[in-house]
């Protein structure tokens, strides 16, 4: 019998027919990592929050079967002993964090559950030392990063010195240094102290080089269970696009058990023999140069208070560009997002199709700028989404808001949602209704923070065509992301912002391939054999179409 | 050498303060709030504070005076008849010294915050009082992000065309509406968030136990001594009948040279003078420790 195990496990949320979890049954030995994998909405998180009990304890609901923990159940299992038994780390750092001073955050679960003062002290310290945060002991937890918040949430949950961690999405709100560095402390925890780890994440790249096994969720139940090339090994379709890209790659190219890792991926693709004659690079952008650009930005600074946040920020935007703002957090890039939509005071030149931006009245900065923000519920206020947009249409003064609307509706392929009540729409469709908001004054140019936060692989997939579809539409596009293999499918054009600065401007041959953060896996993959390939599309192009042997 | 107070020390004084400030109208009582909560604010860093303070107490004066002049026509000092309508001195009054009131009670709270440490209070005050605590960690947690929120939000519907700005009022309280709406839902989930994460971390299990329990140091003893001298007096002005006060009927007008009333306000300022010359914000050892 294993370690973690589920006996037909089946759970409904209060008020709901249909059930969340829906009989699962399997089994995990001690020390074992398990990556969580499916669709949102698919019942990973529950299944999460079932293994740590908030689920049935917290949110009350029907439960049956059971899930036991070194063999005892938890429904037989007290609070305060489930606690320091399975540690959770939620998906939002800032939402999980109680108390002001990281010490004081490590200690807090501690002192729930009665341990005396003088083992907490010691865990605390030990709990920092091995998250690597003793610096930050003292620090307000407001001040820090997203990464650093992170962290502190995981040396909480250890301080507990628990036998299993669930972590929801812990790297989906991370920019791509600080999401390796929670991944490799995650490795770490499991390794060096033997913890068992029940990891849910959609950014699966390197999840699957060092979990045991992965479960998939479809519809609440558990439609695969086992070890991670067997999984890889599948003949499932539908397992596919959960796979981390190198993986894709492989089964593309018929190679039936594609490695895990991604050094055993290079040595793998080292034997690939290749006389391709197809070109890798995909047809080169249109040059733009012939026009005035639509931004121009000459030395433009800005920020919150005394905080300068962008720095004498020089760059132009032409008609048409699809451009990706990658960084770290706190680099800039959300407040460079609000200043060009006219929402922050600025410094320097700032000017929209020749005209200074302040000189433009807020609404008709509205109908041509158009912005997306971080989270769709913000967008949700009406009881039908084709109101949603009438809203918007009709604010903004848009001349027949009605026929623009159902254009808007049409071409996101909305209409048959459109007397559906926003707020019970799937996150995919949410995502797309607060994208109609914007589009629904027809701007000329669309601003997005961040829209593959928290959205799965099919949804982002499905989000890459229709920006695609926008921009060619003549649409242009800036979007903040972390997201680099999302960035390289909808993009021409790639900014890297540090401190406020812009560090790298270009075409992604020129940006991503001297990065070593801000690039694909593909390209890390296959730089040695072909620098040109950034997404998956490319290689499999090249490696398949071509005369690749092995 | 500056130690820290303990967690109780200044809940202590707050309640104290509050207690004298909203026991009686009498203006040395409110006058010895205020003299204690604005010699904390100012010789701490306070000073924002007292501004902030300012542009509360302000509109809140001036809106009882008006309800005053409209409604109220009691007092002995008649300064003009307005349609018909006595205004007098005690009236003007009267919304001065509830204005003060205000004003004593937000810099109290102003100054007592400076000197509590929110981490310490909740360990201390979870142990004792859990399910108390978890609701004010709550409002604690949710207030600063209600108003992040609120400023997110203002900045999405404008790009949407709703005008906040240069609407006219009743447009703009149909504008702050929409975007109250989609705050309380957001802060109906965030609170539920918060509440899981503490869950999960044990919240409520068992009896607490306290990672840095401080114990009261000398300057407490001296605070909480000056603290309790001056309920002794004041005590002595309640049986004396020099805190009645009703400025209307000039009930009090001739106990207001009670000479005890200079005690008092003497040692209403010793509390705030100890704390500033031996106390100061909480900072534990382990921060020092960690520090280094």
């Amino acid at each position: 019998m294993g370690y973690l195990t589920a006996e037909h496990l089946c759970y409904t949320y209060p008020e709901q027919k249909r059930p969340a979890l829906d009989d699962l049954t399997f089994s995990l030995e001690r020390g074992e990592i398990l990556l969580l994998l499916g669709r949102s909405g698919s019942g990973k998180s529950t299944l999460g929050k079932a293994i740590a009990g908030t689920v049935p304890y917290f949110y009350g609901g029907t439960v049956s079967g059971q899930v036991c923990i070194g063999g005892t159940p938890l429904d037989q299992m007290e609070h305060n002993r489930r606690s320091q038994t399975v540690g959770m780390v939620f998906q939002y750092p800032e939402k999980q964090l109680i108390l002001n001073k990281v010490h004081r955050e490590v200690a807090f679960g501690l002192e729930n559950t009665g341990v005396p003062e003088k083992t907490i002290r010691r865990r605390v310290f030990e709990a920092m030392q091995f998250a690597g945060i003793t610096p930050l002991a003292g620090r307000e937890i407001d001040s820090l990063s997203g990464g650093q918040k992170q962290k502190v949430a995981i040396a909480s949950a250890l301080a507990f010195f628990p036998e299993c961690i669930v972590l929801d999405e812990p790297i989906s709100q991370l920019d791509p240094l600080a999401a390796e560095e929670i991944l490799n402390l995650i490795r770490k925890i499991n390794e060096e102290l033997g913890i068992t780890i029940v990891l849910i994440e959609q950014r699966t790249g390197r999840c699957f080089e060092f979990a045991d096994k992965v479960g998939f969720m479809e519809g609440g139940r558990l439609a695969f269970f086992g070890g991670t090339q067997e999984f890889l090994a599948s003949p499932e379709s539908r397992y596919e696009p959960f796979f981390p890209e190198p993986a894709r790659l492989f089964r593309r190219m018929g190679i039936a058990q594609p490695p895990a890792g991604m050094k055993a991926a290079r040595a793998l693709l080292g034997t690939v023999e290749c006389k391709n004659t197809v070109s890798a690079a995909p047809v080169p952008p249109q040059e733009k140069t012939d026009e005035k650009p639509l931004f121009s930005l000459e030395g433009v600074s800005c920020g919150y208070g005394r905080q300068t946040v962008l720095n004498r920020f020089t760059a132009s935007i032409r008609k048409g560009e699809c451009i990706s703002l990658l960084g770290a957090n706190g680099a800039g890039k959300t407040t460079l997002l609000k200043t060009l939509a006219g929402l922050k005071d600025y410094q320097g030149s700032l000017r929209l199709k020749g005209i200074e931006l302040k000189k433009w009245k807020r609404k008709e900065i509205a109908g041509t700028v158009g912005y997306v923000s971080q989270n769709p519920d913000d967008y949700l206020t009406q009881d039908t989404v084709r109101e949603e947009l009438l809203f918007t249409a009709r604010h903004l003064g848009v001349e027949e808001p009605e026929q623009a609307v159902d254009r808007t509706l049409r071409f996101l392929e909305l209409t048959d949602l459109a007397a559906r009540n926003p707020k019970d729409l799937s996150g995919g469709q949410k995502q797309r209704v607060a994208i109609g908001s914007a589009l629904a004054a027809s701007p000329e140019v669309l601003v997005l923070d961040e829209p593959t936060r928290g959205i799965d692989v099919p949804l982002k997939q499905s989000l890459a065509g229709l920006l695609k579809q926008l921009n060619q539409s003549g649409v242009t596009i800036l979007l903040v992301t972390h997201d680099v293999e999302f960035a390289c499918v909808v993009s021409d054009r790639f900014w890297i912002l540090y401190q406020g600065e812009l560090l790298a401007d270009g075409p992604r041959d020129e940006v991503l391939s001297g990065s070593l953060y801000y690039t694909t896996s593909i390209h890390k993959l296959c730089q040695a054999q072909n620098p040109a390939l950034f997404t998956l599309e490319e290689a499999a192009r090249y490696y398949t179409e071509g005369e690749a042997s092995r | 050498m500056k130690k820290s107070l303990h967690i109780l020390t200044p809940v202590f004084l707050l309640a104290l303060s509050l207690f004298f400030l909203f026991s009686s109208d009498h203006p040395f009582a409110i006058c010895g709030s205020l003299l204690f909560s604005v010699l904390l604010l100012a010789g701490g860093k306070g000073r924002k504070k007292l501004r902030q303070g300012l542009w509360f107490a302000l509109p809140m004066t001036l809106f009882i005076l008006l309800f005053n002049l409209v409604f109220v026509s009691s007092g002995v000092t008649e300064l003009a008849v307005v349609f018909g309508k006595r205004v007098t001195l005690e009236s003007i009054l009267y919304a001065v010294f509830m204005g003060a009131k205000l004003l004593a009670a937000a810099y109290l709270f102003f100054a007592v915050g400076s000197l509590v440490d929110g981490d310490r209070a909740v360990s201390y005050f979870g142990s004792r009082l859990p399910k108390s605590t978890l609701t004010f960690l709550l409002i604690f947690r949710l207030i600063p992000r209600f108003i992040e929120s609120f400023f997110h939000l203002k900045e999405v519907y404008t790009t949407r065309g709703v005008e906040f700005d240069e609407a006219p009022f009743r447009e703009k309280v149909k504008s702050y509406r929409i975007v109250l709406s989609v705050l309380l839902e957001q802060s109906l989930e965030s609170s539920f968030e918060i509440g899981e994460a503490a869950y999960t971390r044990g919240f409520l299990s068992t009896k607490r136990s306290v990672y840095e329990r401080g114990r009261p140091a000398l300057q407490d003893w001296l605070v909480f001594s000056a603290a309790l001298l001056l309920l002794a007096v004041y005590i002595l002005l309640l049986i004396r009948g020099s805190i009645s006060f009703n400025l209307y009927f000039g009930d009090g007008l001739e106990r207001l040279s009670d000479p005890l009333w200079m005690l008092y306000l003497v040692l209403c300022t010793a509390p705030a003078v100890l704390i500033l010359l031996t106390g100061r914000k909480p900072r534990e050892s382990s921060e020092v420790l960690w520090d280094i």
